[in-house]
């Protein structure tokens, strides 16, 4: 496999500051399988109030304060539609009981931690904290490389936070039991690597790991490959910084960060928003397109879902939107250039899939990681992706 | 995201890797036999009138090929024709100086109506086609009139900078690695396949010499009869060869070895057969590596 670096659209830049939309009008509060509703319609909703709760004493919080309109199915990322409680924001941030924390975050036990997590039920892209906090490893990669080329929120969170991510993930080590905690970088963030080569002295245990500004680096199969590990469990700097919280504050995180980038709009902006708000408000709010034909890509153009509305609702799947000019794509026969097999990150042979569409034994498919590259890389404008994630013939039911 | 369009960013470094091609072939078979006095003053321009017929000739190939096409609002000629003038000039640039340029003209035009859709190395055939008619007519030779005239005796530096024989604008072996190394850079050239074919050739040619004691030869072999040239602009053609890279390099390996061996058959034709082998094979060569 050889690296693919992205050639940027010098015009694409993101705004130097972070930008606040935390009232939004209304909040989608998704009810995940298993989970019971606990409020009623038209109740009054304290922020941070339980929601519902699920198996395993784990709660879902209200981030708002307001009126609760009732439950409706919204759509999440790659359209998964799921039931959520709808609740009206007051602008108030009431809150209802203010739990004393402790000072200082590692005085905290590592079963306080675990239970701290459980009960707040974090999770990140479909994973729990507190199952990734509870085991043990000798390792721990705190993954700070964006995937996506235009995207910044690791990079404003880094910027922001240094200190606190430091601290938290020196916590997790002795939690986990680590010997070893890498924070990968990519070589090109030099404000980064600048200001964590400063403090790292303080850590013995934390080293430094760089990787090229290749695509897709930040990837965690990827990442794994470039930094030679077999073993070790990997977290993303938005994890951190939200187990940070938790810790600090003993309540539940909700805000998190979303790039809106693409030349098809403006401004290019990171911005902090509550999670539960609708995509629509988020952009009617803050953003106007740049010409009229538009193409939007939820998770960014590369390993990004090409979407027909701002219908979504945010959560942690969704890291943000890359919005271009639409572009006439007109899908051209195979020009034999190979530069699909030659450059997938995991040595696929996503051409032999298409030319059989799809229908191929699973083994060709087997270890697909959905990065896009094929797509972005085929001259031909073929939509070789969408062929790796067709069922096999043989697997189909 | 937008894509910058790779092959036609190919086709424009293979036109800029021709120019100096151009420049030197032009000097050694027209200016210089003119200051020669081999040739008279119109006879000079030779070179550049058998170009010219190529390219005129792979253009009205398109149109006629595109004629229903043309009146079309998005139709865009220049597009259309990249690849079948690349093609004819790189023809052009192997040919003697002796053929004929209406030859020339009917065979790329032909090529460009009739070979259009063809996943082979439409080079290939076009230069088997005229230099099959050249034989016919007895116009083989490669000497230009300079070369016939005079006994030849070329030192290494000679060779390099391309005094040696071989096509109208395929014997500056300074240029062509010039040209492999600025095509390099672009993503779509198949380097594995072109630098593979060029290790196994030089090296078989250079033992094969050694071995039989005659050093002085080996330098003419491996800078002549245009092998280098097929080699870094004809053989990694895109739609005719591999695409797996293993299998550029499986193919890279078999025009080098049948360069060397064909080449005790024919010699200026010996890298065009290898090349036209494996481009027929490609299909085949790709699967050993696909198959799972
Ligand atoms: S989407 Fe799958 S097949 Fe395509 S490059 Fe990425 S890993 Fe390879
Ligand atoms: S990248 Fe596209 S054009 Fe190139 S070999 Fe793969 S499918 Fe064919």
């Amino acid at each position: 496999m050889q690296e693919v670096t992205i050639k940027k659209d010098a015009n694409i830049k993101l705004n130097d500051t972070i930008k606040d939309f935390l009232n939004p009008k209304f909040v989608f509060i998704p009810i995940k399988f298993g989970f019971k509703i606990k409020v009623k319609d038209d109740e009054y909703i304290y922020k941070n109030d339980i929601v519902a709760m699920g198996r395993n004493g784990k709660i879902i919080y209200s981030g708002v304060s307001g009126k609760v309109l009732g439950v409706k199915e919204m759509t999440y990322f790659k359209d998964k539609k799921i039931p959520s409680v709808v609740i009206e924001n007051d602008f108030k941030e009431n809150m209802k009981t203010k739990k004393s924390a402790k000072l200082f975050i590692n005085e905290y036990t590592k079963t306080e931690i675990l239970n701290l997590l459980n009960d707040t039920s974090i999770s990140y892209k479909g994973t729990y904290l507190v199952d990734k906090v509870g085991k043990s490893s000798d390792l721990i990669v705190i993954n700070g490389v964006e995937v996506e080329p235009y995207f910044g929120n690791k990079y404003f969170i880094l910027k922001e936070n240094m200190d606190i991510i430091l601290e938290t993930v020196d916590i997790l080590g002795t939690v986990m039991g680590s010997k070893e905690i890498y924070i990968a970088l990519k070589n090109t963030d030099a404000t980064l690597i600048s200001t964590l080569t400063n403090i790292l002295g303080t850590y013995p245990n934390i080293k430094l790991k760089l990787v090229t500004d290749a695509y897709p680096n930040g990837l965690e199969p990827v990442l794994k490959k470039k930094l030679k590990i077999d073993d070790a469990v990997f977290f993303d700097v938005q994890e951190i910084l939200s187990i940070y919280h938790i810790l600090k504050r003993e309540r539940p995180v909700t805000e998190q960060l979303i790039t809106v980038t693409g030349d098809g709009v403006t401004p290019n902006q990171v911005l902090r928003v509550k999670t539960g708000t609708l995509l629509s408000e988020i952009f009617i709010n803050n953003f106007d397109f740049t010409t009229g034909g538009v193409e939007v890509y939820l998770n960014g153009s590369l390993h990004g879902e090409l979407v027909k509305s701002f219908k979504y609702v945010v959560d942690s799947d969704i890291d943000g939107i890359f919005i271009s000019q639409k572009e006439e794509k007109k899908e051209e026969p195979c020009l034999l250039c190979g530069l699909c097999s030659k450059h997938c990150p995991v040595g696929l042979n996503p051409k032999y899939v298409y030319d059989h569409k799809g229908n191929v034994k699973p083994s060709y498919k087997e270890g697909c990681i959905d990065c896009g590259l094929c797509n972005y890389l085929c001259p031909a404008n073929r939509n070789l992706r969408s062929s790796m994630k067709k069922k096999s013939e043989e697997t189909s039911v | 995201m937008k894509k910058h369009s790779l092959n036609t960013q190919l086709y424009l470094t293979y036109l800029i890797c021709f120019i100096p091609l151009f420049i030197y072939g032009f000097y050694k078979n027209g200016i210089r036999l003119y200051y020669k006095d081999v040739i008279g003053a119109l006879e000079m321009f030779r070179p550049i009138l058998i170009l010219v017929s190529g390219v005129t000739g792979a253009i009205l190939g398109v149109i006629i090929r595109e004629h229903k096409n043309i009146k079309d609002k998005n139709f865009n000629l220049l597009n259309k024709c990249k690849e079948c003038v690349v093609e004819a000039i790189l023809t052009v640039a192997i040919l003697p100086l002796k053929t004929n340029p209406l030859i020339v003209f009917a065979v790329t035009c032909l090529a460009s109506i009739l070979l259009y859709k063809i996943k082979i190395n439409k080079m290939c055939i076009m230069y088997i086609v005229i230099e099959g008619i050249n034989v016919l007519i007895g116009n083989n030779n490669f000497r230009n009139p300079y070369e016939l005239s005079t006994v030849l005796n070329y030192d290494a530096m000679d060779l390099f900078l391309g005094k040696g024989l071989g096509g109208i604008y395929a014997t500056s072996i300074i240029f062509i690695i010039v040209g492999a190394i600025l095509l390099s850079f672009n993503k779509l050239y198949k380097k594995e396949m072109v630098y593979s074919s060029l290790i196994v050739f030089l090296l078989s040619g250079a033992i094969f010499y050694m071995i039989k004691g005659d050093y002085a030869s080996i330098l003419p072999y491996i800078f002549g009869y245009n092998v280098l040239f097929i080699m870094v602009f004809i053989s990694p053609c895109i739609y005719s060869s591999c695409y797996t890279v293993k299998g550029q390099i499986l193919s890279g390996i078999l025009i080098g070895l049948m360069t060397f061996l064909l080449s005790f058959i024919t010699l200026y034709t010996s890298c065009i057969l290898a090349v036209l082998i494996t481009s027929l094979t490609k299909n085949v060569l790709d699967r050993i590596f696909v198959i799972k």
